[in-house]
């Protein structure tokens, strides 16, 4: 067993999750002033190469970035194992998955091969260094939990993801597109939101909402056996996508199905249970998620019978994940915050709700949640998508803002001399 | 056999359970919550000595390891009662923003902490431990308080 996580001296430097969360609202800033620039045309279909490099935006800049960054602080609080070298893996990952997104994103918009070669290898290695070696540190867990295996299982998923995201982006540059490229996206992406976004998000939920909100624990049966069968269902699914049977697709479809609203009504007792009433932001967005999360089943089912991608990719991943993604920020932010600075000797500093703005905050909510519904609206009129991507490149400025004032705090404590001298674990 | 992960586990819960009615009545009227106040510090203090007076202290002739895990777990238990400090003052000066910016951060503090001893202290306490578990726990809960 590995004790150093436990130590603050050996978890990683407040840089590490920090570089991937600041960079996280200037990506979907980047994506609202694409999408205000969008033709209504392109809209039409998830294949057009702008709705490619917007919805990558999202999927890498805000769920790979957000949910990888705070995995490195997360390890060694809820598995006790040590990413080793943590802050050479994030400046190096950190770097080229910058690199590669944004290479990524003009390539498809320019369509010039130049870019798209050097996104396919700046987001391979970016993606290959991180995931390696959290898989290295989680492999190394004496203690299994059903957290630390959800963990385990997100990652080897994430693998299958890239892999086959490296061989669309590899044969769109070759412009080898072969009859099953298509199939072959949406099992990439199925693989990125529902294989590993989801059941991270599942796997960290049994440890994260005890912990933050004082909410019943999930059960045993529950914990143990949801990822298992999730993969069954994950299999099974795409297994029918390959085949050309509907009633196949539909079974998988109703199987699965059933398993998300399943965890959608565990998450919400769990909060209409949790002990703790007080009520803040990232309750709202736990809320916001969940209710996301219930509209976005039923839409995907039904995504058999209509087109309706754009809603489902809206609801799914702003609705559910961002909001999920958002909630968790709240909380982690400011507590790592604190959590550094009083753990080196600082005594006289500001408590957890003091470092990010509440009002700001509030406004953050609001402006991402009309960003949301605005959007939703676009089949009325084209120009709701475009008062939605103000209001969200409103938020997410906000946002930054926001987060900036809470490290120029942290920043300016930094500064001075800690009060004790706080001696070693 | 009592097992002492359990029985620490459900101490764990049980002070969650006074530390959100003691947040409850301060939200509700923060002029009466010195009681809860009170049996919250009481339990959450009592708790600690049972780790640092008795199982922190088996634990360490068990495994010989002196400077690890407990030590780490210490100064969190440390990090706790200064934290109460703050706490006990914005609830003195009937300031419910204070308190809730503490709370917070106490209860984070908490969580984490407890966390990392349920998955990992206890369970090595556990295999450590076992055979004597009886009589550390009949230790533990034979503690007597002193005041922090």
């Amino acid at each position: 067993m590995n004790f150093q996580g436990l130590s603050l001296d050996s978890a990683p430097p407040i840089s590490v999750p920090f570089r991937f969360f600041y960079t996280m609202p200037f990506m979907v800033m980047l994506a609202s002033i694409l999408l205000f620039f969008t033709s209504y045309v392109y809209l039409g279909s998830r294949y057009n190469p702008e709705i490619v490099a917007i919805v990558h935006l999202f999927t890498i800049g805000v769920f790979a970035f957000v949910m990888m960054g705070a995995l490195s602080q997360m390890l060694p609080v809820i598995a006790g194992v040590k990413v080793s070298n943590s802050l050479g893996i994030a400046r190096v990952s950190h770097s080229l998955l910058v690199v590669g997104l944004l290479s990524f994103v003009y390539g498809f918009y320019t369509d010039q091969v130049i870019y798209k070669s050097l996104a396919l290898y700046s987001l391979s290695s970016g993606f290959a260094v991180l995931i390696f070696s959290y898989l290295k540190a989680i492999l190394g867990v004496e203690f299994k939990t059903p957290t630390t295996k959800a963990i385990r299982v997100s990652l080897y998923i994430s693998i299958l993801a890239l892999l086959l995201g490296a061989h669309l982006l590899n044969s769109n540059i070759n412009l080898n597109i072969s009859a099953s490229h298509l199939i072959l996206v949406d099992t990439h992406a199925f693989l990125a939101i529902f294989g590993f976004v989801f059941v991270l998000i599942v796997g960290v939920s049994y440890q994260v909402l005890p912990m933050f909100y004082v909410a019943p624990s999930f059960s045993k049966k529950f914990s143990k056996s949801y990822v298992l069968l999730f993969l069954f269902g994950l299999i099974l699914y795409l297994g029918s996508s390959f085949s050309t049977s509907f009633s196949f697709e539909i079974i998988a479809k109703l199987y699965l199905s059933v398993l998300f609203y399943f965890y959608a009504y565990a998450l919400y007792k769990k909060f209409k249970d949790r002990k703790r009433k007080i009520n803040d932001v990232s309750v709202y967005y736990w809320y916001i998620a969940i209710a996301s999360f219930f509209v976005g089943i039923s839409l995907w089912f039904l995504n058999s019978f209509f087109e309706l991608s754009f809603y489902i990719a809206l609801v799914m991943g702003l609705g559910f994940i961002f909001s999920v993604v958002l909630a968790m920020l709240h909380k982690i932010i400011p507590f790592l915050m604190w959590f550094h600075l009083n753990s080196s000797g600082y005594m006289m500093i500001p408590m957890m709700n003091d470092y990010l703005s509440i009002k700001i905050s509030k406004i953050v909510q609001i402006t991402f949640v009309a960003s949301v519904m605005l959007f939703l609206l676009f089949d009325i009129d084209y120009i709701f998508v475009k008062l939605g991507a103000v209001s969200l490149f409103i938020s997410m400025l906000l946002l930054e803002i926001n987060m900036i004032l809470a490290i120029k705090k942290y920043i300016n404590i930094r500064k001075k001399e800690p009060d004790f001298v706080m001696p070693k674990a | 056999m009592a097992s002492i992960k359990g029985y620490l586990t459900q101490d764990h819960r049980d002070i969650d359970e006074f530390f959100t009615n003691l947040e409850n009545k301060v939200n509700e009227d923060i002029e009466n919550a010195n009681d809860e106040f009170e049996k919250f510090t009481f339990e959450l203090e009592k708790h600690l000595q049972m780790e640092e007076k008795v199982m922190f202290l088996e634990f360490e002739q068990a495994t010989g390891m002196t400077q690890g895990p407990t030590q780490m777990m210490r100064m969190e238990h440390n990090q706790m009662r200064e934290l109460i400090l703050v706490m006990k003052n914005a609830i003195e000066n009937k300031d419910k923003q204070a308190f809730f910016s503490v709370s917070e951060t106490l209860m984070m503090l908490m969580q984490q902490h407890n966390m990392k001893e349920e998955q990992m202290l206890y369970t090595m306490a556990e295999q450590h431990l076992a055979p004597q578990s009886d009589r550390i726990l009949d230790m533990m809960q034979s503690i007597v308080v002193d005041k922090a």
